[in-house]
Order: C-alpha cells, then structure tokens, then sequence
C-alpha cells in the first residue's frame, strides 16, 4: 500500500489531449511532455476519448471545448468522470465565455479548470492547471464570465451567424424590439455604442469572435 | 356491424361524398333534358314557337344547375370532410327533378307554346322527380367508383416506387446510377468547355453555370396517363359477368315512368311500362344466358341485347299501343336510344364494381408491371441525382473552379487548357460522393455518430417519411430539432441510449427522441431547445416521462 502510493507520486501524471485540431493536438501533446507529464493518449472525438482514457490509464484530461458537430469537449469530460470518479479536468479553449459556443452548454464538472488560451502567456499556467485539477485546487463554477446576460450572449452569437433581427426574434420567440433592445444594450456593454466610424451591427459580429478567439461557431444552433 | 365497402369506402363515402354533385352529373343531365323537352310538346309547334320551345330547354338546364348550385352551397358544401347520408342525395336529385319540371310546365304555359294543365304539372314535376332521385346517387357512385380505382393505382404505385427506390438503395444501384450519370455531366461539361476560347476564367464559370442550370431544367420524363390502363381496370370489372337484372329494369322503370305516363296517359303509359319492363328484362334474362355459356362473347351478347331491347320497347311499343303520328313517337325512341345503352352501363359499372372490388383491385396490382415501377422509381432517382449534380455544379463554376482557372488565366498555353479540362473533371468526379443530399436516415445517422462513446443513438425513419421530406428546410429542421434532442437527453438526463424516429402519421411528420436517462425535469428553465421545438411544432409538441423512465420528446411537422 505504502509502495503504491509512493509510486504514484513519483509517477508523471497520465494525461489524456482531445483536440479536433491535428496541429494543435500534436505541439499541445509535445508542450505537456516536456513539461514531465506522460501524455497517454490523444484523441479527436468522443469515442475515441472515452476507450484511450479508460484503456490508457488517463488521470487527467485536456479537452477543447469545441470538437465541431456533436458533444462539446464538456460532455466529453462529463462521459468520462461517469467512468473514472476522479478524473481531472481541464477545459482549454478560445472561448472567453463557453455561452458564446452555445447556450444550452452542460455545467463544468467539479473541480475543473478553465483555461482561456489568448492569457496563457506562460506554458507553466497550464501545467499547473493539470495538477491543479488532479488535487481539487480549483472551486466549482470557476468559469470566466464576460459582462453580459444569457440574453445579450445568446443574440450576439446569432447576430455574428449572420441572423436578421427577424430571424434571431424567431429563434429566440421574442418581439423583433426586443431584439433590438438587447442588440443596443450589448453594443453599450462591450463599448461599441459610440463606434460611428464601423457599422455597429459589423463592431459587434468583430466583438463576437474576438471573444470567441477569432473561432466562432460554424455549426451548432445558428439557424432554424 | 361494418357497412359494406366498395374499394376500401362506404356506400356513404362514395354517394354523399365529393361526388355527391358535379359537373359530370350535370353533363349527363343535358342530353336528357333536350329530349325530355321533346316528349313533353303535344301541341305542334308554329314559327316563332320553335323558338320558345329551345327559351324552355334552356330554362329546363338553368333550373337544374340552379338547385345543384344551391345544394352545393348549402347542404353538399361540406361533403368532401364531411359525406352527407345517401337520402340527402336522393333528395338532392329528387328536387331537382322537381324543379326543372314545374319550370319547364310554367314557362311552357307562360310563352302559350300549350295550355296548362295540373296534370301535366303533376306528371312532369313526379316524373323528373323520380328519376333524379334515381339517377343522381347512381351517378354518384359510379363517378366515385372510376375516381376511386384512379387515386386507388396511384396510391398503389407511389407505395411501391417508395419500396422500389429503396431497395435499389440497398443493391447499390443508385451508386451504379450515379456513376454514369457524373459521367455524363462530366461528358457535357467537357464539350461546354471545348467552346469556351483559352482559359478565361469569366468564360469558364459561365459556360459551367449555364450547363449546371440546363441539366437543373432539363425536361424530366411527362408520366403517362393511367387513363388507358383505369379504363382497362372497370373494363375487366364489367366483362365476362351477367348484366345486372333487377338494377337495371328499377333505374330504368322509373326513369320511363313519368315520361310515358305523361306523353300517354296514366292507362296507356302504364300498359306501355309494364310491356316494355317485360321486353326488357326478357332481352337482359336471354343476354345473361348467352354469356354464361360464352363469357368470352361478353361484348356482342351485350350489342345484340341492347339492341333487341330497344327495337322491342321503341319501335314495336309504338306500333303496339301508340296510335299517334309518328313524329309525335319520334322524340321519345331517340331519348330511349340514348337513355337506354346509359343506363345499362352505369348500373354494370357500379354493380360490377360493387360485387368485385377487392377481385378489381388485386387485378390492379397484378396491372401495375414491376417494369413500370422499376421505371418510375429510377426516374425519380435520377431526377433527384441529375438536380443535385447541377446543385454542385453550379456551386463549382463559382469557388474552387474559378480559382484553378484564375491560375491560369492570360494564358493560351494548350498544355494550361488541358490541365483545366482535367481540374473540371476532378471536381464533377467528386460529385460521386453524395453525402449533402443522402437522405434522411444516413443524415440523421451522421448527427448521432460524433455523439458515439457518450450516448447510443438508434436512428429509426420509416420509409414513407424517408421519401417524404423532400423539402431542404424540413430536413434541416429535423435534423436541428434531433441536434438538440440527444445534446438534451445526454446533458439534462445523462442518458446513454437515444432512440430517433421518425414516421409519417396522417400526412405530418412525427419526430420521437426517446432516452433512458432520468427523465424530464420540471425545476429546469426552458432552454434554446424548448424555444426550438415550439417554433417548430407550435403548441404540438411534448417532453414527458417514458413508460421505462427516461424522457419522451414528441414533435408533429407538417409534412
């Protein structure tokens, strides 16, 4: 018993990479590595996920949260701590605020990091993020939050898919006003309501996807 | 106990329902009604008297189309939801009768073309009464019966190019089909290109977009007409069976009735009745023996009885019991030289139909050749794949093709050109791949597949909504709704099973998403996906708890 322990102390920590995007799977598994973590395994979607981390061993996960079409990185996350208890988690991704990927996201599971990539300035953040996550240093719901209500984050994300008002009023089964209500309130939020040179409908879709890392969602709920 | 069908109907279906009244019936009525005229003059006309007696034919038209117009509006308007009773159109029938002869009496006595009599009155409005009374519902059914058989083979063949397409699906025919088809666009677009000078980019997008709109438009094959075959179909009901007898001789009694009662007399028209009842049914009792022995004799045996029933009740019952001049006789032999042939036949069709239905209708699904499904379900293969092609083709001649001709544009070089009819050849050659329009189970199966490792999502369409959801939009407002389905089911209800289906029920689509996870939540805000499913399917859709546990979403489309 005192053996084991001991071992896994000493142990790297097994980390599992799941990434859609091949170049950043592979310098993101080769980053961790030379940092002294075993990478155990990588994968680029659910399945692959769920049977490398239970196979491999994995202690820990690095998830992107948006994988494309289908579950996003927190539900693959959320299928794995059904199978491992006390696997860490770790949420990297260019999403200031995981409601601008979609708004009807799973909770982050307990004791989970989430790692904006634009402010990883420093490779070692995210490292410890990873040990972090194993030993429960990081408080539920800690998830950075940019200053706008579900409302305002919903109707911006639509409004950058290229929605009329008509058509994000339809969506959201609200009045065509209160569209532009919120369209106008958002603006004043993020400090675009003065922009008089730029189209503000043009600022906010901008506004949108430096929030989102220049990403965005292509896919998801964009349209009816 | 079930009322007796004919064709999958009732009698109420076929007689108060859409064909309770229409422009067929009226049709028959016109002939009728000339030569009904003809029978009611016992004054001979004079001059300007030919004249009012046309003003009264045409008057006797007018007021029957007025009561068919007016029970269309009032007591019919609603019988294509809603069939009347079979009475309702006998009553129909019955008043229109009526009115046409108290119409027809009136004007007569009001032009002084003859004097009025009540007796007249009487007789005509009686005698058109009772043979709109028996000829509207009679009409009505056999006009049901004809339109029936139509939508009946229709039904039919639909059904089975539905079965057809899918299993050239499953054979792989379709790829076969495909193939060869790309290879003729590919074909086309080379000869297109050919005529476009050097390797203009502008020239080549638009030598590309003008062949992908021609495939687009190209004239699909016209379906033929069914009516060859429809009338092939009532054909095998009537041939080769004994005519009706007792049918036959009430429709035709009572139609005789008023008519010979009114030009004769009560006494003498009833005696001419009661012999030509005889003559007839005589004619009808040989005829069906005729055909018993020789049913391949069907069609002469029918000719000869016709015709000796008609020399027998025309010409000889006026020699018999008619003392009068011939012409005043004349109108009358050459309605019933019309009146009777119609009669027969519609009491055949309707009586054959009535008897052999079900026999009718096996023959026609024997009649709808496995060739001619074969044909159809190909040709709509075709027509999908031919407009998904030129789909592709047009998105072509404007993205990655007008980039490789950019790269060569300003240049005459033969070598560039064929390297552009070879980059032309590659992009049509990708068309193959058909993912952007599979159909609905392979594209609903792509959306549960990333899902794969978190949940099992079991994707069930039956066939009919397969080949139903022909619209864009709906297929992508079902894939939407079935996006949002198993993402709810996995993140609200941890569930590890989905079950996706989708059927079509009463001409909508019916979308069901059920999960084995911990069931619908009443403590959750409604979401995205709530908003979703109400646009969709307002006020039509539901989430409940499965008998099993876990959630039920439920959502009808119209279709």
């Amino acid at each position: 018993m005192a053996a084991q322990d001991d071992v896994s102390v000493r142990a790297p920590l097994r980390v599992l990479v799941v990434e859609d995007d091949d170049f950043t799977r592979v310098t993101l598994k080769a980053a961790i590595e030379r940092y002294g973590l075993d990478v155990v395994a990588t994968a680029s979607d659910a399945k692959t996920a769920v049977t490398r981390a239970v196979d491999a061993g994995a202690q820990v996960g690095v998830f992107d949260l948006d994988l494309g079409p289908g579950p996003t990185g927190l539900d693959v996350a959320h299928g794995i701590r059904r199978l491992i208890p006390d696997f860490g988690v770790v949420l990297l991704t260019s999403y200031e605020d995981p409601r601008l990927l979609s708004s009807s996201l799973a909770t982050l599971p307990s004791g989970a990091a989430y790692v904006v990539k634009q402010s990883l300035e420093d490779l070692g953040f995210l490292i410890e993020a990873i040990k972090g996550s194993r030993t429960g240093e990081f408080d539920d719901g800690q998830v950075p939050r940019v200053d706008l209500t579900d409302a305002q984050v919903e109707t911006l994300r639509l409004l950058a898919c290229g929605l009329t008002n008509a058509e994000i009023a339809r969506v959201r089964v609200v009045e065509i006003k209160s569209v532009e209500q919120t369209i106008s309130r958002t603006a004043k939020r993020l400090g675009l309501d003065g922009v008089e040179a730029l189209n503000q409908r043009v600022a906010l879709a901008r506004a949108y996807y430096r929030l989102a890392g220049a990403q965005g969602v292509v896919h998801g709920s964009t349209s009816i | 106990m079930a009322a007796r069908t004919v064709l999958g109907k009732t009698f109420r279906d076929h007689i108060g329902g859409r064909w309770a009244i229409s422009w067929q019936a009226y049709a028959l009525n016109v002939p009728l009604n000339f030569l009904a005229i003809s029978t009611s003059i016992r004054v001979e006309p004079v001059g300007a008297q030919w004249w009012g007696w046309g003003l009264v034919a045409f008057a006797g038209l007018a007021a029957i189309a007025v009561v068919f117009v007016v029970a269309s509006l009032t007591v019919l308007r609603r019988r294509r939801e809603q069939p009347v009773p079979i009475w309702v159109v006998v009553a129909v029938g019955a008043l229109t009768g009526v009115f046409r002869g108290g119409v027809v009496v009136a004007l007569a006595s009001l032009l002084s073309l003859q004097p009025f009599t009540v007796e007249e009155l009487i007789n005509r409005m009686l005698a058109g009464g009772v043979v709109g009374a028996a000829a509207l519902p009679v009409a009505a059914l056999t006009l049901s019966i004809v339109s029936t058989y139509r939508s009946e083979r229709r039904r039919l063949i639909d059904d089975m190019v539905v079965i057809e397409r899918e299993r050239l699906r499953q054979q792989g025919d379709i790829e076969t089909l495909r193939t060869s088809l790309v290879q003729g666009v590919h074909d086309e677009v080379t000869a297109a290109l050919e005529s476009v000078s050097g390797a203009d980019p502008r020239a080549v997008s638009e030598a590309m977009r003008k062949t992908s709109h021609r495939i687009w438009d190209e004239e699909r094959e016209i379906r033929e007409s069914q009516d060859g075959r429809i009338r092939h179909v009532l054909w095998t009901s009537v041939r080769r069976r004994p005519l009706p007898v007792v049918p036959t001789l009430v429709l035709w009694g009572v139609s005789a009735l008023g008519t010979l009662v009114a030009a004769a007399g009560p006494l003498r028209g009833l005696a001419t009745l009661a012999y030509a009842l005889v003559a007839l049914w005589l004619s009808l009792v040989l005829a069906n023996r005729w055909i018993r022995l020789r049913p391949e004799q069907w069609g002469v045996a029918t000719v000869v009885m016709l015709t000796v029933a008609y020399i027998l009740i025309s010409p000889v019952s006026y020699l018999l019991f008619d003392p009068g001049p011939v012409e005043s006789a004349l109108p009358i032999m050459l309605m019933n030289a019309i009146w009777l042939p119609t009669v027969v036949l519609l009491v055949a069709i309707s009586t054959g139909a009535v008897a052999s239905g079900e026999m009718v209708l096996r023959q026609m699904a024997n009649d709808v050749n496995a060739a001619e499904i074969r044909g159809r379900a190909v040709a709509a293969e075709r027509d999908d794949m031919l407009r998904d092609i030129a789909a592709r083709l047009h998105g072509t001649a404007h993205s990655p093709m007008v980039a490789g001709t950019a790269l060569l544009s300003h240049s005459d070089d033969p070598v560039a050109y064929e390297r552009l009819v070879e980059y032309v050849g590659q992009a049509v050659a990708q068309m193959e791949s058909r993912d952007r329009s599979a159909d609905l189970v392979a594209r609903l199966r792509c959306i549960g597949a990333p899902w794969d490792g978190l949940v099992n999502v079991r994707v069930e369409v039956d066939l009919a909504a397969n080949a139903g959801v022909d619209k864009e939009s709906t297929r992508r407002l079902i894939e939407r709704i079935v996006e949002e389905g198993i993402a709810n089911a996995y993140r609200h209800g941890g569930a590890s099973q989905v079950v996706v289906e989708v059927l079509v029920e009463g001409g909508e689509f019916v979308l069901r998403v059920t999960d084995n996870g911990t069931g619908p939540s009443a403590a959750r805000q409604p979401g995205l996906g709530c908003r979703l499913f109400e646009t969709a399917s307002p006020g039509r859709w539901s989430l409940t708890r499965g008998e099993e546990g876990g959630a039920v979403l439920m959502l009808h489309l119209p279709a």
